[in-house]
């Protein structure tokens, strides 16, 4: 596949990822993240966000809390899914109160966890508004209840402001992108939450993201394209292995034929 | 509409007031209050809560809390608001006089707030403990004055509820966090899993459900209290109720754990047996029963605060020439181990006199550390014999030595321990420790020949151990 496909660079040019956040390298890379997709919208209406987290510590229990405002957010119980890393464990989830979701798990042994803690199918209520998603309260135990520390990405639904991009030529079902960042990313902040393809009416296409470099990845559909219009999104959580983030998200459109 | 529709309606309308009534009823069993938190702790510093509970309207209101006098044990460190009551919904003024500690909220707006009746923290207080507040200890945490205004600036009445802070491990902790975390929850599933929690106060703070044992229920609540979706671990104990007899006297007791008293109880489903009668106030079952059958029955148990528990027991009634069988001592039995079952019992007859029935032994499962009901019939009389039996990993009591001076009819008994052990207790005088594991007692109030408890108890006051020794030179 790799053969066939053409390798197109996006190359995120000079001074994309600003030094905002500076942290001790060794820090950035070994410390767990948990964090919070940010989603980009201008309407009224659902959308998916996703809570993740990638460690090479093991970890057997867990917990954290999303504050939102209420005013611009509506999640309730039945608008929460456990996502796949916890879904063995035993877990809990609470909604029921506006501005506040918490969810905590555990199981007897500890494994190390790379992906998806809790999908949150959220209502925007007002278009054209930034509703910020914080994490709050996060612990993470290992199997001797050790607390774990960790590094946390907040997220938000908000209108996109960055870089669009449109690739003029038509692409084969299978493309596999790869992008190529002009700095070394933290690829604990590189999964499915952070790197998405939307189809032309804006639903989520199952990719695979993957680290290929040190400061390039690649994306490839689970299964193929269709024939039509699509968006490869890169938002500002991509972060740089000295924690500094995307200066801007992209937008890089394209079609399939 | 016609007149028929509004008779089809009538007792749907009939069905919904009682409905509605019925649910006003359960309110009013709780009135308004200002609750200080009871709390645990077995670290350095308490985190109490301080909750307005069951109210409606709330405008404005202010409360002193105190520590009793010449308290060295705590003190006062500082109050926290919550959001709502720092600036979202009532601005907060908190200031100490000693180990006074006086909280003034007011709206924000002047005007009532409604708070749904749903529990709403006004904030926390730290007390610092010192390295003197040990296993035993309790302080007391007393409302010394308390003021509200409701809706529309009237004075409202609130029930004070005092706290206190108790040095035991938090329920739902396990692990010494000081509190329920996931950490708790998941020491309870390693548990399972076979690496046992051995030590006897942890145990009970992981049997958050009260039900002896420790499965992925105790877990799930300890998750679920984490997220918010339970505030409480109210929780009627798990009992196998005694057998009661036909037009006798019968007198059983059930009872909740965990949660803020006074409690409330009430048979919610099922039947009790004719002529027996639950005490709402106490939940002793007590009466003469008139019908002779197996009972099915749940009780439910509210406490102060409005929280509610169930559980469901059963009650055999039969006509039997047995009213009634001693109480059996809890034993011990090492994982794994059989446990030693009394062969026979002692019963009371309907005549009044006593005698020695035998007893037939159900198989019991000592594979798994925790409190399990062994159950028994005596003879062919169907009358069940339940005793407690604690799975544990370890003795606690490894050796008692009794002496015997004949002329002063003096006793003298020593018990070898395992270091767990804080407190022995014989026959219901206290042992004196002598160092190295070894408890001693010198008494002339014992009954040479006679079998006595000996009773032992870990730093918090819980029961490790009891063994009944006949008071004979050894």
């Amino acid at each position: 596949m790799k053969r066939n496909s053409k390798r197109l660079k996006v190359l995120v040019m000079f001074l994309l990822f600003a030094l905002i956040l500076p942290n001790p390298l060794v820090q950035a890379v070994t410390k767990p993240v948990v964090g919070v997709s940010t989603v980009y919208t201008e309407k009224v209406g659902t959308i998916q966000v996703g809570v993740f987290i990638a460690s090479d510590s093991k970890i057997a229990s867990g917990s954290f809390e999303l504050e939102y405002d209420e005013k611009l957010l509506r999640i309730r119980n039945q608008d929460l899914t456990i996502g796949e890393t916890i879904s063995p464990a035993l877990t809990s989830t609470n909604g029921a109160k506006a501005g506040t979701v918490s969810v905590s798990w555990a199981q007897a042994s500890e494994q190390t966890l790379n992906g998806t803690l809790l999908t949150v199918s959220a209502y925007m209520l007002k278009a054209g508004e930034t509703a910020n998603i914080s994490l709050k309260n996060v612990k993470l135990y290992s199997g001797n209840g050790t607390p774990i520390d960790i590094q946390l990405l907040d997220g938000a639904v908000k209108p996109f402001k960055g870089e669009t991009k449109v690739h003029n030529k038509k692409e084969q079902p299978n493309k596999e992108w790869t992008v190529t960042l002009n700095k070394e990313f933290n690829p604990s902040t590189l999964n499915k939450h952070t790197v998405v393809v939307k189809n032309s009416r804006g639903a989520l296409v199952e990719v695979k993201v993957k680290k290929k470099t040190n400061n390039s990845f690649t994306v490839t559909p689970i299964s193929n394209y269709g024939a039509g219009k699509y968006t490869l999104e890169i938002s500002e959580q991509v972060r740089s292995i000295n924690g500094s983030k995307l200066n801007k998200a992209i937008k890089h459109e394209f079609t399939i034929q | 509409m016609s007149t028929q529709k509004v008779k089809q309606l009538i007792p749907l309308f009939m069905v919904f007031f009682i409905v509605a009534l019925s649910s006003l009823t359960v309110q009013a069993a709780v009135p308004s209050s200002l609750e200080i938190g009871e709390v645990r702790s077995i670290g350095r510093e308490a985190i109490v809560p301080v909750t307005v509970v069951n109210t409606t309207y709330l405008t404005s209101g202010q409360v002193e809390i105190s520590l009793p006098n010449h308290t060295k044990t705590a003190t006062l460190k500082k109050f926290e608001p919550t959001d709502v009551f720092d600036g979202e919904l009532f601005r907060t003024i908190s200031s100490f006089s000693g180990n006074t500690l006086k909280i003034d909220f007011q709206s924000q707006t002047s005007k009532e707030h409604n708070l749904n009746n749903e529990p709403t923290i006004i904030g926390y207080i730290t007390y610092e403990l010192s390295k003197d507040f040990v296993a035993g200890d309790s302080i007391k945490l007393d409302i010394s004055s308390l003021v509200a205004k409701g809706r529309s600036g009237t004075d409202l009445i609130l029930q004070s509820l005092p706290g206190k802070i108790v040095h035991k491990m938090p329920v739902g902790d396990v692990v010494g966090n000081n509190k329920p975390t996931v950490a708790g929850a998941m020491r309870v599933l390693q548990h399972i899993n076979g690496n046992t929690i051995t030590d006897r106060e942890a145990q009970l703070s992981a049997d958050v459900d009260k039900d002896g044992v420790l499965t992925q229920s105790d877990a799930q609540q300890i998750l679920d209290f984490t997220t918010g979706k339970r505030t409480s671990f109210l929780a009627i104990e798990a009992q196998e109720l005694d057998t009661a007899v036909l037009k006798s006297e019968y007198s059983e007791k059930v009872e909740a754990f965990h949660g803020r008293e006074p409690y409330e109880y009430k048979r919610k489903l099922g039947s009790l047996p004719t002529g027996v009668n639950l005490n709402t106030a106490t939940g002793e079952l007590s009466g003469s029963p008139t019908i002779a059958k197996s009972y099915s029955f749940t009780i439910q148990v509210t406490d102060a605060l409005g929280n509610t528990a169930d559980r469901a027991f059963t009650l055999d009634v039969m006509d039997s020439n047995i009213i009634s069988v001693e109480k059996l001592t809890p034993i011990n039995v090492k994982v794994g181990e059989k446990p030693s079952l009394p062969s026979e019992v002692t019963v009371t007859y309907k005549d009044k006199t006593k005698g020695k029935e035998k007893v037939q032994w159900d198989t019991v499962d000592t594979s798994v550390m925790g409190e399990i009901t062994a159950k028994g019939v005596i003879g062919d009389s169907g009358f069940k014999v339940t005793v407690i039996v604690q799975v544990v990993n370890t003795n606690y009591i490894n050796h008692i030595n009794v002496g015997y001076f004949q002329i002063l009819n003096f006793h003298t008994i020593t018990i070898d321990v395992n270091s767990e052990v804080y407190i022995v207790n014989v026959n219901g005088l206290n042992a004196h420790y002598e160092g190295d594991n070894q408890f001693s007692l010198a008494s002339s109030s014992l009954t040479s020949g006679a079998t006595v408890p000996v009773k032992v108890y870990d730093k918090y006051g819980n029961l490790l151990e009891t063994k009944m020794q006949k008071l004979v030179v050894n």
